[in-house]
């Protein structure tokens, strides 16, 4: 069941262009650092998913996301940024990957 | 290959100098979490890079303290703004990455004196929005305006839609604050429109990549915003008759500050943008002028482009401009582009634009000829860009998890870069050089029998940077 979402998690991220548009619509965008960003956030998803790469400050980054869907509009490659979040947060937590309190 | 002594010595090195580095700017400021570090070390030319830590200094102080401390333990810098210059040129290779996300102020607006003075975090869209109060307006206006950094455009020499007119950031920049490889800071230019300091060190900085020295603050020259734009999106059978039409309109002594160019296929992919069935290359004029000129211009426009073109949509202003769609059908380039790969390839794709000019009068057989080579190579290949400044980006898009297309790419747009110097173009008009495009400036150097200029840049780099510390690697 994950397995087939984190397949199709990764496919809707790896569309990401890394072009940076949907920065600067993202509320959050003012902590600068890039895991805040919903570019950062789909990279992180793909480290993740394709790299096996998850660090608490990436998980953070990915919990800071208020599922607001301004970035959407932006994004060119049409990827809906909040959703492929939101399944990312759920792959986390059903695999139970370490997730400070701070970010829950 | 280091020996295991060596490596040691290096990691102690590094422990250092994070220390160091959190002592100067916080411990907030300084990033060595492995996710992040890959997050600022990838750009949107799908190149991957590698750093030690990424620091993100808040003023001049301390990017002069940094990079001291970096020349003192001969550590690399890599200056970063949002790494959408597509060209490599950001991508660090083992050293610190600076970014300057925190420097984003806009300092001062000076109407009288017509000039701006902004950190280099600022973005291009942020700084428009604050110049529209005062109804002005920063003439550079890159395609990726939404994220490009004031900083990175200085280095990256970019340019923009109102080329035809404007030119690129070269020619709007007044001064600049910039901190030598050593920690030295220096004041280059001023805040006046005339200035003679002997060798032009302005404009040697600007488009060097952050190879040279570190762009902390820059005065940018402004301009009132027109009082009116008129706008024309005229389709044409044959992408010749385009390029002449933008030879008739330079030849009629109008001067738009827009010349947009887009073939008939992104055309066809962007159709519903402006919600008509035209269909053909397409040629967007934009020409300022005052209200009461307004109907004038747009005539004398209809009257050119009629010759060539039986399919036009006017907007009398930005207003009915906007309405229409016209800026919005240029503007979205790159996002069709990638849908345009995707409908193509079915499978998540990776975009790649070149950026050659050429003179204007050749864009016609320049076009032509790719579209050729396209053909050899077997790439579905879009063309668009700024034909008002014979700057031309023809895109390719590739399996994003494809390496052996990724190589192909390149060769391809190898063989671009040579179709511009035949025609006595340039390899890069607005991209830079970078990491993607030195081969393509060693070519261009030999075709032009100056390779003795790349031993002048080359000297030039060791005067600045005898240690080599700033974004090594890069353009020479």
């Amino acid at each position: 069941m994950v397995g087939k979402l984190k397949d199709r998690v990764l496919k809707d991220a790896l569309k990401c262009s890394f072009c940076g548009f949907c920065e600067v619509s993202c509320p959050t965008n003012f902590v600068i650092k890039r895991n805040y960003t919903p570019r950062g956030r789909i990279g992180t998803v793909i480290f993740a998913l394709k790299n096996g790469i998850t660090t608490i400050e990436s998980v953070a980054g990915i919990f800071s996301c208020l599922g607001c869907g301004a970035c959407v509009e932006y994004c060119p490659a049409e990827i809906d940024i909040p959703e492929v979040v939101r399944n990312f947060r759920y792959i986390l937590r059903t695999e139970d990957t370490e997730i400070s309190d701070e970010v829950r | 290959m280091s020996t295991k002594k060596e490596t040691i010595i290096k990691n102690k090195i590094t422990i250092m100098v994070v220390d160091e580095l959190r002592k100067i700017v916080g411990k907030d400021n300084v990033s060595t979490d492995d996710l992040l570090i890959a997050l600022h070390s990838k750009d949107a030319a799908g190149m991957v890079g590698k750093g030690i830590a990424v620091v993100y200094p808040e003023n001049t102080e301390q990017v002069a303290k940094i990079v001291k401390l970096c020349y003192e333990k001969d550590i690399k810098i890599y200056p970063q703004g949002s790494s959408t210059e597509l060209s490599g040129s950001s991508m660090p290779n083992g050293g610190v990455i600076m970014n300057f996300g925190r420097m984003n102020k806009i300092e001062e607006i000076n109407i009288v004196d017509g000039y701006v003075t902004v950190q280099p975090g600022v973005r291009f869209i942020e700084l428009e929005e604050e110049l529209s109060k005062y109804k002005y307006m920063f003439p550079i206006d890159p395609g990726s305006y939404r994220a490009a950094t004031i900083g990175g455009a200085i280095n990256t020499g970019a340019g923009g839609m109102r080329g035809a007119k404007y030119g690129s950031i070269v020619d709007w920049i007044l001064g600049l604050e910039v901190v030598l490889p050593t920690g030295d800071i220096i004041n280059i230019g001023s805040k006046t429109t005339k200035c003679r300091q002997g060798y032009n060190l302005t404009k040697l900085i600007v488009g060097s990549e952050g190879t040279l020295g570190i762009v902390t603050k820059a005065f940018l020259k402004i301009v009132p915003a027109p009082e009116n734009i008129v706008y024309a999106a005229a389709f044409f059978e044959k992408i010749e008759d385009a390029m002449s039409a933008v030879a008739d309109i330079k030849r009629s002594g109008i001067l738009p500050a827009i010349m947009e160019f887009l073939d008939e296929d992104v055309v066809e992919v962007g159709r519903k943008i402006i919600n008509s069935d035209a269909e053909g290359n397409l040629l967007i004029i934009g020409v300022e002028c005052n209200n009461e000129a307004s109907e004038r211009v747009l005539n004398n426009l209809a009257e050119i482009l009629k010759k060539r073109s039986k399919n036009i949509i006017f907007a009398k202003n930005s207003k009915e401009m906007e309405e229409k769609g016209i800026m919005e059908l240029r503007r979205a380039f790159y996002p069709l582009s990638m849908k345009f790969g995707f409908q193509q390839l079915k499978t998540p794709t990776f975009v790649l634009i070149e950026d050659i000019a050429v003179p204007v009068s050749t864009l016609h057989k320049v076009v032509k000829a790719i579209k050729e080579v396209a053909k050899k190579y077997d790439f579905a290949i879009l063309i668009g860009g700024h034909a008002g400044d014979g700057n031309i980006h023809p895109i390719i898009c590739i399996p994003t998890e494809d390496p052996e297309k990724f190589e192909k790419a390149k060769e391809f747009y190898f063989e671009i870069m040579k179709i511009a110097l035949k025609f006595e173009g340039t390899v890069s008009a607005e991209h830079g050089i970078g990491l993607l495009k030195k081969e393509g400036l060693e070519m261009e150097m030999r075709f032009r029998k100056s390779e003795k200029a790349l031993d002048i840049m080359r000297g030039i780099k060791k005067v600045f940077d005898p240690k080599n510390i700033l974004n090594p690697g890069k353009i020479v």
